[in-house]
């Protein structure tokens, strides 16, 4: 089977040309991914229907800047989508500004580190799946308010009524566990 | 310390601690690419977590289409505006022919009917037992000649005949010496003032007593409603 990284630098590759069947290759690989995690963090389909429009239109106009030897394309994607959902969920609730990681302006500097041997995100995500299941539901719990609510340590503490010092440590914990699972590629 | 970045790629850092990354990410470190590289893995991966939805098949078609021209509904609509304008044209012309059709109808009829009156005006003339009556020697008032003949009929041809309204026409009478005159015709004279009327109705020589021309509405009159502006006495 042709492993994700290379079929992804192929892909883009046919992005930077405006081929619309790379986009239409892009879309059968990544958007199944990108419409859960938008249902999962808006909850509305309809709302996650016009953000994977979004999603894919910004990823055609934008691809031409993505270089393939710097990073994977499914990477890129997610951390496009799940930037997408969390501020439109703030910015449906009137909450103040995002601390979101704005993908635009650091994109350079994330995928500016080439690693050894490029990860397939989706491979990547079945093993952080398989972590995740091995974490206390105290970690599992943070890691998700994190993750789908976009919520801050603080707003977790205040959510789950806990110290914030508590709440630090469990997604420490819960972060270093899934961290190597990246590493050995293993769920302890 | 490595959790720093994967918070920071979350997030959910407190903004001092998020801004005092940024700077540092702005020198270019390697070390901190590096941690945030692996965090950008760590998280983006916890996309999975989240349960399978299966995107709506239409989806795939909107998404490809915002993107894409759609060149089968710009072919269509080109080809249907074609068609009318085709449609129009062909129309158009359809119009013009039967107009024109019309119109050359009209002017053969008025011809056939001009080379029968002259026919006839020909063969009037020359028999011999026709009896010519000429009328208004002096210019500019109405002058010319009528011609009467027993099987033949009457032929009028005048000169500066006066032009008349739209609404109105010229009528030509023949006067009996006893009786009510005989509408002989109606005509319209030429821009010039020049006419050809013609009567083929057998005739009474002894009995007629002069030949007339009146105004009147268009369709023409059973009997005079204005008085002769022009009266030949042929008696």
């Amino acid at each position: 089977m042709q492993k994700d990284s290379t079929a992804d630098a192929e892909l883009i590759d046919r992005l930077r040309r405006r081929d619309p069947e790379g986009l239409a290759k892009a879309y059968d690989r990544y958007a199944p991914l990108a419409y859960s995690l938008f249902v999962r963090i808006i909850r509305d389909e309809s709302v996650a229907e016009d953000l994977v429009q979004e999603l894919f239109f910004r990823v055609w106009n934008r691809a031409r800047d993505f270089d393939p030897a710097k990073g994977t394309l499914g990477v890129w994607i997610v951390s496009i989508a799940r930037n997408m959902a969390i501020d439109h969920v703030r910015s449906a609730q009137g909450r103040l500004q995002s601390r979101i990681r704005p993908i635009e302006p650091t994109d350079q500097l994330v995928f500016s580190y080439k690693p050894i041997e490029p990860e397939s995100v989706i491979d990547n995500a079945r093993a952080i799946k398989e972590a995740f299941s091995t974490l206390n539901p105290n970690q599992k719990r943070v890691l998700e308010l994190a993750y789908f609510e976009g919520f801050s340590q603080t707003e977790i503490a205040g959510q789950l009524q806990q110290p914030l010092g508590t709440i630090k440590s469990w997604m420490r914990s819960g972060l270093s566990k899934l961290r190597s699972v990246i590493k050995t590629g293993v769920a302890n | 310390m490595n959790d720093v970045y994967e918070l920071y790629v979350l997030g959910v850092l407190e903004p001092d601690a998020a801004q005092a990354i940024d700077e540092h990410l702005g020198d270019q470190c390697d070390y901190c690419l590096q941690h945030l590289h692996d965090a950008v893995l760590t998280t983006s991966g916890m996309a999975a977590l989240a349960e399978t939805r299966k995107p709506p098949k239409l989806l795939r078609r909107r998404v490809l289409e915002s993107v894409t021209p759609r060149p089968s509904l710009t072919a269509w609509k080109f080809w249907v505006g074609a068609l009318i304008a085709a449609s129009v044209v062909m129309l158009s012309i359809v119009a013009w022919a039967m107009q024109s059709a019309r119109t050359l109808r009209d002017q053969v009829a008025g011809l056939t009917q001009e080379r029968d009156q002259l026919q006839s005006v020909v063969t009037l003339l020359s028999k011999p037992e026709t009896k010519t009556v000429q009328f208004g020697i002096a210019d500019n008032r109405p002058h010319g000649r009528v011609f009467l003949n027993a099987n033949g009929g009457v032929v009028f041809v005048g000169t500066d005949l006066p032009q008349v309204a739209t609404d109105r026409t010229l009528e030509l009478w023949v006067i009996p010496k006893n009786g009510a005159p005989l509408a002989a015709g109606i005509f319209r004279p030429t821009a010039q003032g020049n006419s050809v009327n013609v009567w083929n109705q057998p005739v009474d020589m002894a009995q007629i007593q002069a030949v007339a021309v009146t105004v009147e509405p268009a369709q023409g009159s059973a009997k005079p409603t204005t008085q002769p502006f022009l009266v030949v006495p042929v008696g």
